[in-house]
């Protein structure tokens, strides 16, 4: 019974974090005035997407490392349609979406055979494979130079874009909206079935789970999402390049999520927050933060596998084990 | 005694390279039986429940489960036709809770769907509630009701077999494999372990086909014993034949001649 009271009593206290949270995100611009820092907000935002998005497959036992190909794909699918085709905004980042899904459904069903290491190793490669295309294809994607002059979306003639404040709102609708609905993925049929596979491919095969079907959606749902944060942001920046979509990207998004634990869903949120305001704090001197993160990462790995979420329960249980003492 | 045979293994063999596991093995369990199946270590036991249960594809011969050929089905296809299976080694999902657990052993009967579940509708919170209805009853059948928010990991290994069980009945088998499930128990949980797989026979009518090398376990539990040496049946009986069986014990004590 102990223990039922406990989940009820953290699935409030959860309950009360996310409103505290949504109400703090709800009036941060009357707060926060300034231009620049809303920027950061949105691009923190984005990468939040991102790296909630590479968690799912992660369950299943998939680190898909080069997971800014699926956000590449979304982006220059969305923003190519939307200045080339002249379609309407919010249908281009549908189809941006669409498109790293299908091209996630079809990589799926080939890599995702293959486990672990070699398995990251692939997609890293496939990333290089992309960005050499869209570097040698210079018709279709501008090459080097990229695409410039993306339309923002639009509600009504209104130009979302064109002051940061109403594009942090619908950045923040469009996050709180990809969070939840992976949230509640993790927490259905299929994400039970995920969870599964991620201890045990056989024992869950065994089971009834068919393994690399589960696998396939977690990696397609992540590649949906993926798609969609690469097309928030060309329209959010009116521009998009290779250079936008590189190893080092992928990498740091990888960052953010193991260190804010992979574990849990909150684990992506805490990671990139606390390590985009580092970096926004070392914003003079750049060369440092590579430095950093990779001081930071390294214990993170080693001693706390549960990320900056499991920090709490840690100290709690230091605490207790003191005063036993 | 010419009952309908409800698990055959028709000349099953198994070659991995040059190496060849099990031969030309041909057995039929009766429905209802407590079949043992036992062998020195190598004999190609765990081969044999490989093969039937999906793990492995079997380089030639059948395998004929009341009455439909599953050779070569893959483990979600032979599980979802009620032959379950456990295992020795991750038995249980260790960062599981013992109901969780239970709970990942429902996915088969699961029918809300994907959009019901990850909506969390009336439709999928109503079959949730009736799952774990369900799975703590089977805790309760199992005995280990007590225990159904322990972190498996965190449990004895005995408990952790036992949940298995539980596991593997969730799937309504009609015939339960069951892979050394008294291995490393101590004498206790061993009978206790050996009277649960007896009730689940008696009680539910499940035919049982167990692998084990406690020799009191599976001979006091077996109505019929086939015994498996380098990858071939040399004896097939009741547990007194086998007992007795020159074959039997020869293949035993020889091996342990030929190690030293």
């Amino acid at each position: 019974m102990n223990q039922v009271r406990a989940t009820v009593n953290s699935n409030r206290k959860n309950k009360i974090r996310v409103f505290l949270l949504l109400a703090i995100l709800l009036v941060l611009p009357l707060f926060v005035r300034s231009p620049y820092l809303l920027h950061v907000v949105i691009i923190t935002a984005l990468y939040i997407i991102l790296a909630t998005a590479l968690r799912l497959p992660l369950i299943t036992g998939r680190f898909n490392i080069g997971v800014v190909a699926f956000a590449a794909v979304g982006a220059y699918t969305s923003a190519l349609l939307a200045l080339k085709m002249g379609l309407n905004v919010w249908l281009a980042l549908l189809a941006g979406c669409a498109v790293s899904g299908v091209v996630a459904f079809g990589l799926g069903l080939i890599i995702l055979r293959v486990s672990g290491l070699y398995f990251g190793m692939l997609t890293m490669c496939l990333l290089e494979m992309l960005r050499h295309y869209l570097l040698w294809h210079r018709k279709l994607t501008g090459g080097v130079m990229g695409i410039l002059n993306i339309p923002s979306p639009t509600i009504w003639g209104f130009d979302l874009g064109a002051d940061k404040v109403p594009f942090y709102y619908l950045t923040m609708i469009v996050t709180v909206f990809s969070i939840w609905f992976i949230y509640r993925i993790e927490r259905s049929r299929a994400g039970m079935a995920f969870q599964a596979i991620g201890q045990s491919d056989l024992l869950s095969e065994h089971l009834g789970i068919h393994i690399a079907r589960y696998r396939l959606l977690a990696f397609v749902v992540s590649g949906i999402f993926a798609g969609l944060m690469g097309g928030m942001t060309a329209h959010y920046l009116h521009y998009t390049s290779p250079e936008d979509w590189t190893i080092m990207q992928s990498l740091t998004i990888q960052i953010f999520m193991v260190v804010g634990g992979r574990g849990s869903a909150w684990g992506p949120i805490v990671g990139t927050t606390v390590l985009m305001t580092l970096s926004e704090m070392l914003r003079g001197s750049k060369e440092y933060l590579p430095l950093v993160y990779g001081v930071i990462l390294i214990p993170v790995i080693l001693f706390y596998p549960r990320g900056l979420v499991g920090l709490p329960h840690s100290i709690s249980q230091w605490v207790a084990r003191r005063r036993q003492r | 005694m010419q009952a309908m045979a409800f698990l055959e293994l028709q000349c099953l063999s198994k070659q991995f390279g040059g190496l060849t596991a099990v031969s030309e093995l041909d057995l039929a369990i009766s429905p209802g039986e407590i079949r043992g199946l036992i062998g020195p270590n190598g004999a190609g036991k765990t081969t044999v429940f490989n093969m039937i249960s999906g793990v492995y594809k079997p380089s030639e011969g059948r395998v004929i489960f009341d009455g439909e050929d599953i050779t070569g089905l893959p483990a979600h296809e032979v599980a979802k036709r009620q032959l379950s299976r456990t295992f020795q080694l991750t038995a249980v999902f260790r960062e599981f809770t013992v109901l969780r657990n239970l709970l990942a052993a429902y996915h088969l009967f699961s029918k809300a769907g994907f959009w019901n579940s990850v909506l969390n509708t009336s439709l999928s919170k109503k079959e949730e509630e009736q799952f774990m209805g369900n799975a703590l009853e089977t805790l309760r059948f199992l005995g280990i009701e007590d225990l159904k928010n322990e972190i498996a990991k965190n449990l004895p290994y005995g408990h952790q077999r036992v949940m298995s069980l539980g596991m593997a009945l969730i799937l309504k088998p009609k015939l339960l494999m069951l892979d050394e499930p008294v291995s490393g128990m101590n004498p206790q949980e061993t009978k206790n372990m050996m009277d649960r797989i007896r009730e689940t026979r008696d009680k539910k009518g499940v035919t049982i086909f167990l692998v084990e090398h406690n020799m009191k376990a599976v001979m006091g539990i077996s109505d019929q014993i086939s015994v498996l040496s380098f990858g071939k049946k040399i004896a097939e009986g009741t547990p007194q034949e086998i007992k007795a069986n020159p074959a039997v014990i020869e293949a035993y004590l020889g091996v342990e001649e030929h190690v030293a």
